[in-house]
């Protein structure tokens, strides 16, 4: 398959070739054609109308009326999406289905930079280092997106573009106080040196997470103190380099300090330290054709604080009389647990891509990759402590539009990872522009997503020595395959009022199978229990979402979404002793939806009103969690003097309550945060 | 003499009804009906936007009943030598539709649309030797590109206190730097130009210029030249506070405050109403004509950035036609 695929791949390339002789001319493509201003779901320029899933661009300006505190904050306006805190500084984005406290199957870029990690198959987003002031927009493609981004991007995918350096220069200071303990601060700068232009940003991050939690919880009254507290230093660089007309280098880097406070269920402080490096190098033909290199590593150092556990420690858990106690008690004592876990993650990824287009109406875009993840901990992996892996890629994506007002995208992306059969997942779509303003697509896809080296090799046991396990926590079945999904849609996008109106609807039906997923199982060990990874799962989802934007003006904006999602899930609970097979469909918000309305007054201070609604999330064990509508509300007044500036606002977040988050010991408050921010 | 004169008049009228009879009569009989519907063929670059849209509009500007229209892709050769044997007038939409048919140097009368001026003057002196010949030979064309004059007196309309006025040429222009410079002057700005090639770094080649004018309009140049600046004349736009005026549509989508440009139903409008005068004129000679109509378009969200309360967008072509 990988054959076929490289052998389109140089077809497409001998396309690319001979449809374009050097011109000198000048003609009407110059004047009509695009400017690679933005990127997009398929990696080109594509207006919503063509796109081959549908997409929810989240600008400068909806962020800047938004009544968003931190990154996550802003995932509440996209269709179907869910932000939750596990603990105060464990914020989670989902999207369809997934909602535990490392959800998966989300692909999050930043400048095409993926954040995703192997140790956590999920994202921290509190390592990312990037705050609200820094994003010029960010793309989200719902629907599956791993023709174009990959594996991860088996349900969705994000892409946070960061503003670039040359859109503001001089200082900038920024300050967030409010409860919760919440003291921001942010320093940057924008200029250039010699032929680089850069930005730099050195930010402080401090809260001290959620209350401490004191009620009832199944009938009984609880005390929880919440350890969740949050210090993290950052620093970022992004400059730019354009030697000539053609060529463009981007160069990034950064690290992140943090301290965090992981929360009730693991009472433990966590010390992270990520790193990242990021080159963009691209190149521009005289067609207007296009060819990048990009090349990062990222680097994800975590030391947990734990309580220690010698061996005769463990055996004062035993009941007195039990015949183990006999057994084990003349062995030596020894130390099981160590007072810190380290781990580390570490990925590198190269990826060369070249954008084509041909008289025909046809374009597309293609490239391989190359993908090093190396994970290692003390806990995860047993013996071996480091688990590598190598994945190479293949892909191609292609726009065919035969009749202005239609136009058909197809795509497909080959992953091949060491020791493993090679995975193809690819999409087709038809978008048919039925009126000036009114556009049908059609999407069909077939995802299918590695699963991360964590999933596919964890095996954490505690142990005496090679030969004694004491208890087995969770171990990866051999030969943990693929996830796939099959997904159809019917999309439609309409513009209204002169184009100020734009709605989105999306009718979907999405089907996943051999979900990666956790079983009990009997074990001979402390607690004659295991939990086994394997492929047993599957989940239907089936539902609606839409999204409407309306900006009459400068200074209005309504942004408005909903989804309703019908999920049927069925996985595998127990295997031993006896199976259990459990169904169920009320685990997720069937009903989740949002409203932003912000006015902007002629004397520059801006209104803000935004509504989250949340429908009942159904528990077999726990509590329900209720549904919610959260209310927030932020005003923005902005002073102008000569070439400085002075906001200042006041967020109030979740006004009048509390609702419960991921756990009943998660209750997010009312917060308020004032804001200043000083630009010069 | 009355005789005489009697005799005369008869011999006359005999001669002229035997000349009707010999010549006239079978003229109507065999010759073509005057209310006969002309035959327009256009041949397009591409089946696509904005081809097809330029082809919409001269068929809907035009009496169905009077004209009988076929659109022919470039690469259908055989097709093309068939068809424009037969029609009164072909048009040709894009640049290398217009080539192609160049090439073969038919002996109808050409309208060339959808092309740039430097395009045509190009395509003329391959294959006629000059552009003056290409018009001889019964060649017109309606130019796309929007002069720059109409650039520079919109943005001193949308910014009367503008007093400088940034302007970046590429190659394809450098020899207009003059009539420029005059056309910002006429205007009651000074000119602030700076020359682009893709050997120069874009962002340090631009910047200085851009960042002392009070606006600031980039030329359409080849691909090569539009692709390399656009995205960071926009961003330096932002970092500067120094509005851009464009020349296209997805040049406004990326950031510019206004775009001035002809679009495909401001060149099907002045091709239909060329097709009307040359085919009512004998002449075979064809004539060059700067593009009589254009659009333009702004973008809120950037004027909100800047402070500005514009103007509807056909208060401003009104503005520009008085002008």
């Amino acid at each position: 398959m990988l054959r076929k695929l490289v052998a389109v791949i140089w077809s497409v390339l001998c396309i690319n070739e001979l449809s374009f002789a050097s011109d000198p001319l000048i003609t009407e493509d110059d004047v009509f054609g695009e400017l690679h201003l933005v990127s997009s779901a398929t990696h080109m320029q594509q207006t919503v109308e063509k796109t081959p899933a549908a997409v929810t661009i989240i600008d400068r300006r909806t962020i800047e009326a938004s009544a968003a505190v931190d990154v996550p904050d802003l995932f509440r306006l996209i269709p179907g999406f869910r932000t939750y805190f596990v603990t105060g500084n464990q914020p989670a984005v989902t999207y369809h289905a997934f909602n535990d406290n490392y959800p998966r199957r989300l692909e999050v870029k930043i400048d095409g930079r993926s954040v995703y990690e192997s140790i956590f198959s999920s994202v921290q987003w509190t390592t990312l280092g990037v705050e609200l002031d820094d994003i010029d927009y960010i793309e989200v493609v719902r629907g599956g997106n791993a023709p174009a981004d990959g594996s991860n991007a088996f349900l969705a995918s994000i892409n946070i573009v960061t503003k670039s350096p040359l859109l503001d220069k001089g200082w900038r200071i920024g300050s967030d106080i409010g409860n919760n303990g919440i003291r921001n601060g942010s320093l940057s700068y924008a200029g250039s040196a010699a032929d680089i232009n850069y930005r730099t940003t050195l930010r402080y991050v401090a809260n001290d997470g959620f209350d401490d939690f004191s009620g009832m919880y199944l009938g009984k009254m609880e005390d929880v103190s919440m350890d969740d507290s949050a210090d993290a230093v950052s620093f970022g660089f992004r400059g730019l380099w354009t030697p000539n007309a053609r060529d463009t280098v981007e160069l990034q880097f950064g690290f992140n300090d943090s301290d965090i406070g992981i929360g009730k269920r693991e009472t433990k402080y966590r010390q992270i330290n990520y790193g990242y490096q990021h080159l963009n190098w691209s190149h521009i033909n005289s067609d207007g054709s296009e060819r990048q290199f990009i090349l990062y590593h990222n680097r994800l150092d975590i030391t947990d604080d734990q309580e220690s556990l010698t061996f005769y420690q463990a055996l004062g858990l035993i009941p007195p009389g039990d015949p183990l106690l006999a057994i084990l008690s003349p062995l030596p004592d020894k130390l099981l647990i160590a007072p810190q876990d380290k781990a580390l993650s570490e990925r590198w990824d190269a990826e060369i891509r070249n954008t084509f287009m041909s008289h025909n109406n046809l374009r597309g875009v293609y490239g391989i990759g190359l993908r090093v993840d190396e994970v290692a901990s003390n806990s995860l992996f047993d013996l071996d402590r480091v688990a590598k892996e190598n994945t190479r890629r293949g892909f191609v994506n292609i726009e065919w539009k035969p009749k202005d007002y239609l136009s058909f995208n197809g795509g497909i992306i080959s992953e091949k990872r060491d020791g493993h059969e090679s995975i193809q997942s690819y999409r087709v779509a038809s978008n048919y522009q039925f009126s000036e303003n009114q556009t049908i697509r059609l999407a069909f896809n077939q995802g299918y997503r590695a699963p991360t080296v964590l999933e596919s090799q964890q095996s954490t046991f505690i142990r005496y020595n090679e030969d004694l396990v004491l208890d087995a926590q969770i171990f990866s079945e051999q030969n943990i395959e693929s996830e796939r999904l099959l997904s159809s849609e019917i999309g439609y996008i309409g513009k209204f009022l002169n184009g100020h109106l734009n709605l989105d609807v999306r009718l979907f039906s999405e089907s996943m199978s051999k979900l990666i997923g956790e079983h009990r199982q009997q074990y001979a060990d402390f607690d004659e229990l295991v939990k086994v990874r394997d492929n047993a799962d599957s989940i239907d989802v089936k539902g609606l979402e839409w999204q409407l934007q309306y900006r009459p003006n400068a200074k209005f904006l309504l942004h408005a979404n909903y989804s309703y999602v019908d999920i049927t899930r069925l996985r595998l609970w127990r295997s031993t002793p006896e199976l259990d097979i459990r169904k169920d469909a009320g685990y997720y918000p069937r009903h989740i939806g949002a409203i932003l309305v912000s006015y902007t007054t002629e004397d520059n201070t801006s209104l803000s009103f935004m509504a989250n609604h949340q429908s009942t999330v159904e528990h077999n064990f726990d509590e329900n969690i209720n549904g919610y509508t959260r209310v927030d509300l932020k005003a923005t007044k902005q002073w102008a003097i000569k070439n400085s500036s002075l906001e200042l606002s006041l967020t109030l977040q979740n006004i009048g309550g509390k609702y419960r988050e991921l756990y009943f010991y998660t209750q997010y408050q009312t917060r308020g945060v004032v804001g200043l921010q000083l630009k010069f | 003499m009355d005789l005489i004169a009697d005799k005369l008049k008869f011999i006359f009228l005999a001669v002229y009804r035997i000349v009707v009879l010999l010549f006239i009569v079978p003229l109507i009989a065999f010759a073509k009906p005057l209310s006969e519907p002309k035959e327009i063929t256009f041949i397009v670059s591409r089946w696509s936007d904005p081809y097809s849209q330029v082809v919409a509009t001269v068929q809907d500007k035009l009496p169905a009943e009077s004209y009988i229209f076929q659109t022919i892709h470039q690469d259908a050769d055989g097709v093309i030598d068939r068809k424009i044997k037969d029609a009164d007038i072909v048009v040709t939409v894009g640049a290398s539709a217009t080539e192609k048919l160049m090439a073969r140097k038919p002996n109808v009368k050409i309208i060339a649309v959808l092309i740039t001026d430097s395009a045509f003057a190009s395509l003329a002196n391959k294959y006629f030797g000059s552009k003056q010949a290409a018009l001889n030979a019964g060649v017109s064309v309606v130019c796309l590109d929007q002069p720059v004059q109409r650039s520079v007196e919109l943005a001193k309309l949308i910014i009367p206190s503008a007093e400088k006025a940034g302007l970046m040429l590429g190659p394809v222009s450098y020899d207009h730097i003059e009539t420029f410079s005059r056309q910002i002057k006429m205007a009651g700005m000074t000119p602030n130009i700076v020359k682009f090639s893709d050997q120069k770094n874009p962002i340090l080649t631009i910047e200085p210029v851009l960042s002392q004018s009070d606006i600031f309009i980039p030329v359409p140049d080849t691909r090569l030249i539009n692709i390399a600046t656009a995205k960071w004349i926009l961003q330096l736009s932002y970092r500067h506070r120094v509005p851009v005026i464009a020349y296209s549509k997805a040049y406004l989508k990326g950031g510019a405050l206004a775009a001035i440009y002809s679009s495909p139903t401001n060149v099907g409008r002045q091709a239909a109403e060329l097709l009307l005068h040359n085919l009512q004129t004998p002449s075979l000679e064809g004539g060059a004509h700067m593009p009589a109509y254009f659009s333009i378009a702004f973008n809120d969200s950037v004027a909100a950035f800047f402070n500005l309360s514009l103007e509807s967008e056909n208060f401003y072509i009104r503005k520009l036609l008085a002008d």
